[in-house]
């Protein structure tokens, strides 16, 4: 790799560490000016920086605060180096969608949100519901949008067992096998996903994406 | 008792045997049957009864402060559930609640919990929207007659000094708050990354009586908590443990410890300088009663001045 791109993927990385957005929106539009290759400035430079912190957060070196805000570094510049992708049909590559909410009955947004986000830093694309979201939406949206993945999350026992009939809701539409139903949130574990017959759990936010990433036979391209 | 009585006679009184907080009120509510996903404040209004035998219970089980069903009665939390406009009735019965299950000689504590939201650049919030909604609540929670006030579950050290400094614009009450710490490789922390000493450093220099620690670790994994927390602070302590940690047997949560390790391992952190115990998620009047139990003839030497 030239050392000028080398020296910029590094800049891009650490945009992200140091959570600054203002940064990597300013590298993301130099990049594009440039002529970089979007794909290995999001795959080389931003993402990287998240699973960095991703890793840090896991060993309990770094905390909420760093995590939100890298991330939210990467979908701004994401957002600005996806604009050329997109415009050329040719160049469109299909990111994976997601579909994620918090289960009827439940208002708890903190870990729904940041499992979103870092989704989508990790280059998903995905529609949020928000919270409270009633069973028979999350079928409707399913059916709609076609996503590889329907995220549930509960943070109140009480309200989980709603997320039994968002699965009924799937089968009646025929949509069962056309997804994977991931849940997680404080009370949720693998057998709970086990019991109610959904394919995935995931424990926190990191984990979310490595299931995903996994289940779509991502393969990283560095290291 | 005058406001300022009582700031003298609970704090006074801790300093010559420990004295114990009432345990878990949101187990408690589900154990009666509070519906999914309602708001456990709202019974307040629709089932005071429940709430009262609730404090009874607490107050029958030896506690010596029964905290009021106001944890998520702060404005912005309310909000969340779309009841903001019955904030100031919720919290006024509440103590209303509390004040009739309580005898001469205990303490009602006006209870307040984290906002849920996340304050700048992290969340939308500002500080000064915080310390309002603290301020606000307090407010009503004081002239409503509480005796001291009992913050808790403090997941960020700002919203924490947002809370004091919201308390402290409306009243002089004893303040007592507690943080939440996750256990971490490197030590304890709050899930926005404070470390113990330096988040009871700056709350006792906010303006707080009493700190300490709530909820998310079980017992065993708050007596380490407390050595830690021991070396940081000039105030006496408060520990309010959950009942171990949570397991998920048929999509219902529970909480597997029994109250006699509880109460063994309270019994602990009381050896090692703590002043007021009681109990967070999975608790019950059981274990207060425990605690109470192997209280007797236990020598008390408070940490703090």
């Amino acid at each position: 790799m030239e050392k000028k791109l080398k020296g910029f993927l590094e800049e891009c990385y650490n945009a992200v560490l140091e959570g600054d957005k203002q940064k990597a929106e300013k590298l993301a539009t130099e990049a594009v000016k440039s002529g970089y290759d979007p794909y290995l400035v999001i795959e080389n430079g931003l993402v990287q920086g998240i699973e960095k912190l991703g890793e840090r957060w896991e060993q309990g070196t770094c905390f909420l605060p760093e995590l939100v805000l890298g991330a939210e570094a990467v979908k701004a510049g994401i957002s600005i180096l996806q604009e050329p992708i997109l415009k050329s049909k040719a160049g469109r590559k299909n990111l994976p969608r997601v579909i994620i909410g918090t289960i009827e009955g439940d208002i708890h947004d903190i870990g729904k949100t940041l499992v979103a986000t870092m989704l989508s830093a990790n280059g998903f694309e995905v529609i949020d519901l928000g919270v409270d979201v009633k069973s028979d939406n999350f079928v409707k949206m399913a059916k709609k949008y076609e996503p590889k993945f329907l995220c549930l999350s509960s943070l109140l026992t009480t309200t989980m067992q709603n997320e039994i009939r968002v699965i009924e809701g799937l089968k009646k539409a025929n949509l069962r096998k056309k997804l994977k139903v991931m849940v997680g949130g404080a009370p949720a574990s693998l057998s709970w996903a086990k019991e109610i017959g959904a394919d995935l759990y995931a424990e926190n936010a990191i984990s979310a994406v490595k299931v995903a990433q996994r289940e779509i036979g991502h393969e990283s391209k560095r290291k | 008792m005058s406001p300022k009585e009582s700031k003298k006679s609970i704090l006074d009184l801790s300093r010559r045997r420990a004295l114990l907080f009432d345990g878990a009120m949101g187990t408690m509510l589900f154990s009666y049957g509070l519906p999914f996903g309602t708001p456990p404040e709202l019974w307040n209004l629709s089932q005071p009864e429940i709430v009262l035998k609730i404090h009874k219970k607490y107050i029958q089980a030896g506690a010596d402060v029964i905290q009021t069903n106001t944890f998520g009665a702060s404005s912005l939390k309310l909000k969340k559930s779309g009841i903001e406009k019955k904030m100031d009735k919720i919290n006024k019965t509440a103590v209303k609640i509390a004040r009739k299950a309580c005898p001469d000689g205990k303490y009602v504590a006006g209870n307040i919990g984290p906002t849920g939201e996340f304050l700048e650049p992290v969340g939308k919030v500002k500080y000064k929207d915080l310390k309002k909604a603290f301020s606000e609540q307090a407010e009503i929670l004081r002239s409503a007659g509480i005796d001291l006030f009992s913050v808790e579950t403090m997941y960020d050290l700002r919203e924490a000094l947002a809370a004091i400094e919201g308390v402290r614009e409306v009243s002089s009450l004893p303040l007592f708050i507690c943080m939440t710490f996750e256990k971490k490789t490197k030590g304890y922390f709050t899930l926005m990354g404070d470390e113990v000493s330096s988040s009871l450093k700056k709350l006792e220099k906010a303006g707080a009586d009493v700190v300490g620690a709530n909820c998310t670790l079980g017992s065993k994994d708050m007596i380490r908590l407390v050595s830690v927390m021991k070396k940081s602070t000039k105030l006496p302590l408060i520990v309010q443990p959950n009942a171990g940690m949570p397991k998920l047997v048929k999509g219902k949560t529970v909480y597997l410890q029994k109250p006699a390790s509880f109460a063994n391992d309270v019994l602990k952190m009381i050896k090692l300088g703590v002043s007021f115990a009681g109990g967070c998620c999975g608790t019950t009047p059981e274990f207060i009663k425990m605690i109470k139990k192997s209280l007797t003839g236990l020598e008390y030497k408070p940490s703090g001045l």
